[in-house]
């Protein structure tokens, strides 16, 4: 379990990537950073006004602390690229989520667009981390494009409903051999410990922490979870079965079948 | 000329590096476009700026 794994040439130890979207304060970062040992933070990029005396969300990340800078707000490639040029600037980081999003009830994800960033922006030498809808041939189109990993969502950003798309993310899992980190909709701890259960290589959360009552102590139990499910995926999930299997041995002396009513036969 | 879409004059505004330091800006994590393109750190000192120029300080805040 304490095996590092490898994303865009980083070797990380922790596979819980949190969002710092809609947290009470940034002074919870430091906290929630210590208590789960996460090595990757999404942030966004927006303008800065000038009265503004609102905490400074930089002045709260460590510095071994890789910034993953999100593209949201960007409605088609062209935008999203922009963003990822600023935030890289900004940041000094290479690593850009790529979220496009057309629609805003469902802040569904356009597929076609993130295609299209994807590729010009690892020409540019950045390591991209695209934000879809679950969809096996887009992944391996991303792949293709030299994706740094896949982030199909598990349920649409801030609904909480968990991994509902599981049918559509086990393909992605199964054939595509770069990193995939299940992104969006995970509510809480068993969520989380479905996803790795899966065998998604890494989770991203926001909204179930940054809304909780206590964030940090929700970061640390949703960190737990995804531990618990790696090492469960990593020793191997078993599969369900239809009828009982007794796991105490059948109390053998008991010999009289004739007057055991329990059997089914009918 | 424009900052963040508003309006500003001012005489004394000749650089970027004199909006930074009239509008109290920390220069460490901003990004700053000059009509749509990205003027790197090293040149905000000397970067003059015209009557027209639209300017966009950008930064980073919270997000997934």
């Amino acid at each position: 379990m304490d095996k590092e794994f490898e994303i865009a040439g980083k070797k990380l130890k922790s596979r819980f990537f949190i969002g710092t979207g809609k947290l009470p304060t940034y002074k919870l970062i430091p906290d929630i950073i210590k208590k789960t040992g996460i090595e990757v933070l999404t942030v966004a990029v927006r303008r800065i006004n000038p009265a503004s005396k609102v905490e400074n969300i930089m002045d709260y990340i460590p510095k071994n602390i890789i910034i993953m800078v999100n593209t949201s707000g960007a409605r088609n490639a062209d935008e999203a690229v922009k963003i990822a040029k600023i935030g890289s600037e900004i940041s000094g980081s290479k690593w850009i989520k790529i979220e496009i999003e057309a629609d805003t009830k469902y802040l569904a994800p356009d597929n076609e667009e993130t295609i299209k960033a994807t590729k010009k922006l690892v020409q540019e030498g950045f390591s991209v981390f695209p934000y879809i809808t679950p969809d096996l041939i887009t992944a391996k189109k991303l792949e293709k494009a030299g994706a740094a990993a896949i982030m199909p969502l598990g349920s649409f950003i801030g609904t909480n409903k968990g991994i509902t798309c599981e049918t559509l993310i086990k393909p992605i899992i199964q054939e595509i051999k770069i990193p995939v980190i299940i992104d969006a909709g995970i509510g809480r701890p068993s969520h989380a410990a479905k996803a790795m259960e899966m065998g998604a290589s890494a989770i991203l959360v926001n909204t179930a922490i940054a809304i909780a009552k206590d964030p940090v102590k929700m970061a640390v139990a949703i960190d737990m979870a995804v531990k618990a499910g790696r090492i469960a995926y990593e020793i191997g999930i078993l599969a369900e079965r239809e009828f009982a299997e007794a796991s105490s041995p059948l109390t053998g002396f008991l010999k009289d079948k004739k007057n055991d009513k329990r059997n089914n036969k009918k | 000329m424009k900052l963040n879409g508003k309006e500003i004059k001012n005489k004394n505004i000749k650089t970027l590096m004199d909006i930074i330091v009239l509008y109290n800006y920390d220069i460490k994590n901003i990004a700053i476009l000059v009509n749509d393109h990205v003027v790197k750190k090293k040149q905000w000192k000397s970067y003059r700026l015209s009557e027209n120029d639209e300017i966009e300080i950008i930064g980073f805040v919270g997000g997934g």
